[in-house]
């Protein structure tokens, strides 16, 4: 199977692991092997090794080592952020934050409103199987 | 600014002299740029240098200053030249070896850690020569050369599969992990 995501420059990629979990960064340079260099608008430039980094489908078209000026307007033109997070993945992760959000009353209100829906299909249920007999 | 990384040998530069004399009242004021891991070690090893090329030692000498040399652009991936001369068990060799790295600190504890798991010498065995950051046109090593590539594109075969946070790893697993990248 031949590989789709690559390490390259402009490559958009989420962080996994450590302090800085779940932002998104772009590559703007390679350092080597291990390592890239990594910036972001709002964010110091850096390296981060690629075991943190998790690829996705975004690239932004950057020459290497772009100014911030330059990453900013090549990721507002790609419109890169709401892209990600209109994305299965970026959903999820969506999903993911809301759900760890959710206070006791917020999930006392969804019990409810599961219990009442479980309630009204087991009635129709009901009813049709006895119809059935 | 952001750290780049915990170094254990950090760049000093040491300016020492000989005391003033009635012979010579302003000696030679001597620069050396040293690897050490602190300031104290830093003159140590100064003194060690310069009495070796010069006639001078400590007992004698001063310091003028000793200030520790940062990078001057810790976000800029560079090619580092390393000139190194080091005791192996049966002899001393020089070495030229070269570090693709963000700072120049990074480029040589790279060198430290590649001389001991390559070669088995101990950093108290190694002394650095020289280091020089070296241009895309003059790099010798292929290992480095391989990265001057303004289209660098490669994909990364093996996906890293671990919890977010140390916190979270457990014994067991319900499912194998699944390696597989795209």
């Amino acid at each position: 199977m031949p590989f789709k995501r690559y390490v390259e420059i402009g490559r958009v990629a989420l962080i996994n692991y450590g302090p800085e979990f779940g932002k998104l960064v772009v590559i703007t340079d390679v350092i080597d092997q291990n390592r890239a260099l990594v910036d972001f608008p709002d964010q110091e430039r850096r390296v981060v090794n690629f075991k943190r980094l998790a690829l996705t489908d975004f690239k932004v078209e950057i020459k290497r080592h772009a100014p911030k000026k330059d990453l900013k307007k090549a990721l507002a033109e790609a419109d890169v952020v709401a892209k990600f997070q209109a994305s299965s993945w970026g959903q999820k992760l969506a999903k993911q934050a809301a759900k760890a959000a959710t206070t006791d009353f917020d999930r006392y209100k969804a019990a409810v409103a599961k219990a009442k829906k479980a309630r009204a299909v087991r009635k129709v249920f009901n009813s049709l199987k006895k119809v059935a007999k | 600014m952001v750290m780049q990384g915990n170094f254990k040998f950090h760049q000093y530069q040491v300016v020492g002299r000989h005391l003033p004399t009635a012979h010579d009242a302003t000696p030679t004021v001597y620069r050396m740029k040293v690897w050490a891991e602190d300031d104290v070690k830093a003159k140590s090893k100064f003194w060690y240098f310069l009495r070796k090329l010069r006639r001078v030692k400590k007992a004698n000498g001063q310091i003028v200053s000793c200030n520790e040399i940062f990078e001057r652009k810790p976000t800029l991936a560079k090619n580092y030249g390393v000139w190194v001369r080091y005791q192996s068990r049966t002899g001393v060799h020089n070495m030229y070896k070269e570090y693709r790295d963000v700072t120049l600190n990074g480029a040589v504890s790279q060198m430290y850690q590649e001389m001991a798991s390559r070669h088995r010498v101990r950093p108290s065995s190694i002394q650095i020569i020289k280091t020089a950051t070296v241009d895309y046109h003059s790099c010798k090593r292929a290992q480095t050369k391989q990265f001057h590539n303004e289209k660098i594109q490669f994909p990364i075969t093996h996906k890293l599969v671990r919890p977010s946070q140390p916190e979270f790893r457990t014994l067991f697993k319900a499912k194998r992990p699944n390696v597989a990248m795209f």
